[in-house]
């Protein structure tokens, strides 16, 4: 008599049973647009150019001579609309006709190359990082524009925070609003460090110990007035300046976010649009988005960057 | 003042902070009705510097201007201190960029003597651009601004007046 096991029920069994669901990659939060004053008044072309004045001066009077006449000074900033990008996907009728995610697959791909289009315009604001000089101090009243973080290792610390204002506010940039976008390898510095880690000090487990010092993606505490939030696209950063180097380093970003003093400008020449056609030469649907659009570094003044290696996180 | 408070913006702007907005401006344009524009200049000795400099960045007359050769003039109002300094007055191009190149570092007038520049000394500047109409070599459109450097040593002290009058281009 002889009954079921798996060795004679070979045929029964499902060696592999797929998902009903594809499964997505995670995507962080996108924030760098939301600091970019995105022209309106420029419909056409491909150069915006904004004026600049100076400031006034005096001069000492004589009475009874004439007084001289000094023009202001002048400048011009120039915007460039010099981004243009595209993303095309296209699925066969065969794939459609044969595939059980057709449905889900299909459905995802504007989302996705929108999802792409933005990621290339975080990526393209936080890489305005570089229009600082590079390697360089970026002195401006004296005070340092950008720098290597000042704790053990090229991490950033609390005084790398205050050096940052400080920077800003010898700039006239208003201390209201300020924000500080850094990578998740400050974030562990900071919940790391030696004074917060050694619980002997801190025995009822208690503040940045129990919580950490962000939830999601910003800092549940504001560091010397700065709201700290925390991105995983900051642009990469390996320069030496004033004789120290980062060789993992990203550029975290500190700046006053108050609408009028931003320090990012940029004009969509096309927000991303989606069109999609049959093509039946081919016998394929055709998925296509492009956008075009330009950005750059508006007020020097109101960006510090301070690098930070990425590299200590143990 | 500190140079570390005067910078300069992508615009091509100088931005001044602190106490630097507050320094004396050294010059400017004195209104005038007849073919002739006058600019007027407080030469600093203290100021002067070793490396050609504009006297004001913001004091300076069109390119192509025809410097007046006859009624330009320079006025010592207090006597110059130097050892055996040398005073050199030329004029410098805009770089349209907030940086000046010279363009001929002695061309308004030439190593002035220190023993020269005596209070009430009066003279018409007689450098090898006085009666000409020089242009700007950096960049054609853009002014040319009044320079000046010390040889051999620095001024300790002295004040002079600069007075350049220039027949402006005519442009329409």
């Amino acid at each position: 008599m002889a009954g079921h096991n798996t060795g004679n029920s070979e045929l029964l069994i499902r060696t592999e049973v797929w998902s009903s669901q594809l499964k997505m990659v995670l995507e962080d939060q996108l924030m760098a647009a939301g600091y970019v004053n995105w022209l309106s008044e420029f419909p056409d072309g491909t150069t915006f150019t904004i004026p600049s004045v100076g400031q006034a001066s005096v001069e000492d009077y004589i009475e009874d001579e004439a007084i001289t006449y000094q023009a202001l000074d002048t400048g011009e900033f120039t915007l460039t609309i010099n981004k243009y990008k595209a993303s095309g996907i296209y699925i066969t009728d065969k794939a459609k006709q044969d595939a059980f995610y057709m449905n889900q697959l299909v459905s995802s791909f504007v989302p996705k190359q929108e999802r792409a289009m933005m990621e290339q315009v975080e990526s393209d604001v936080f890489g305005l990082q570089s229009e600082q000089t590079a390697s360089d101090l970026n002195a401006i009243n004296g005070a340092n524009h950008r720098f290597v973080a000042g704790g053990t290792n090229e991490v950033m610390e609390p005084e790398d925070f205050a050096r940052a204002r400080y920077a800003l506010k010898k700039a006239n940039v208003p201390d209201t609003s300020l924000i500080a976008i850094v990578d998740p390898s400050v974030e562990y510095a900071i919940n790391t460090i030696s004074n917060l880690a050694n619980v002997s000090n801190n025995p009822r487990w208690e503040g940045v110990i129990a919580e950490g010092i962000a939830t999601g993606m910003r800092f549940v505490k504001n560091v010397y007035g700065f709201d700290v939030f925390v991105s995983n696209n900051l642009a990469d950063s390996n320069q030496t300046i004033d004789s120290k180097t980062t060789a993992a380093g990203k550029a975290n970003m500190f700046f006053s976010a108050e609408p009028d003093v931003l320090p990012f400008i940029g004009a969509w020449r096309q927000l991303p649009a989606v069109e999609s056609e049959r093509n039946k030469d081919f016998q394929r649907d055709e998925f296509v988005i492009s956008s075009r659009y330009g950005v750059k570094l508006f007020r020097p003044e109101n960006l510090v960057c301070v690098l930070s290696d990425t590299d200590q996180v143990s | 003042m500190s140079a570390t408070e005067i910078w300069v913006n992508s615009d091509g702007l100088e931005v001044l902070f602190g106490s630097e907005k507050a320094t004396l401006r050294l010059g400017g344009v004195l209104k005038s009705f007849g073919a002739l524009k006058e600019i007027r200049l407080k030469i600093l000795g203290v100021n002067v510097p070793a490396a050609d400099a504009p006297i004001d960045k913001k004091v300076s007359i069109p390119t192509n201007s025809y410097i007046d050769a006859v009624t330009s003039q320079l006025f010592v109002d207090t006597s110059f201190v130097g050892s055996t300094a040398t005073l050199d007055i030329g004029l410098m191009d805009d770089d349209g960029d907030g940086t000046f190149s010279t363009n001929d570092d002695n061309g308004i007038d030439a190593a002035i003597a220190v023993a020269t520049l005596v209070a009430d000394y009066d003279t018409v500047p007689d450098g090898a651009l006085m009666g000409t109409s020089p242009v700007n070599g950096a960049v054609a459109a853009l002014p040319l601004f009044p320079s000046y450097g010390y040889n051999s040593a620095a001024f300790t002290a002295g004040a002079a007046t600069l007075v350049l009058r220039y027949r402006a281009p005519v442009t329409s």
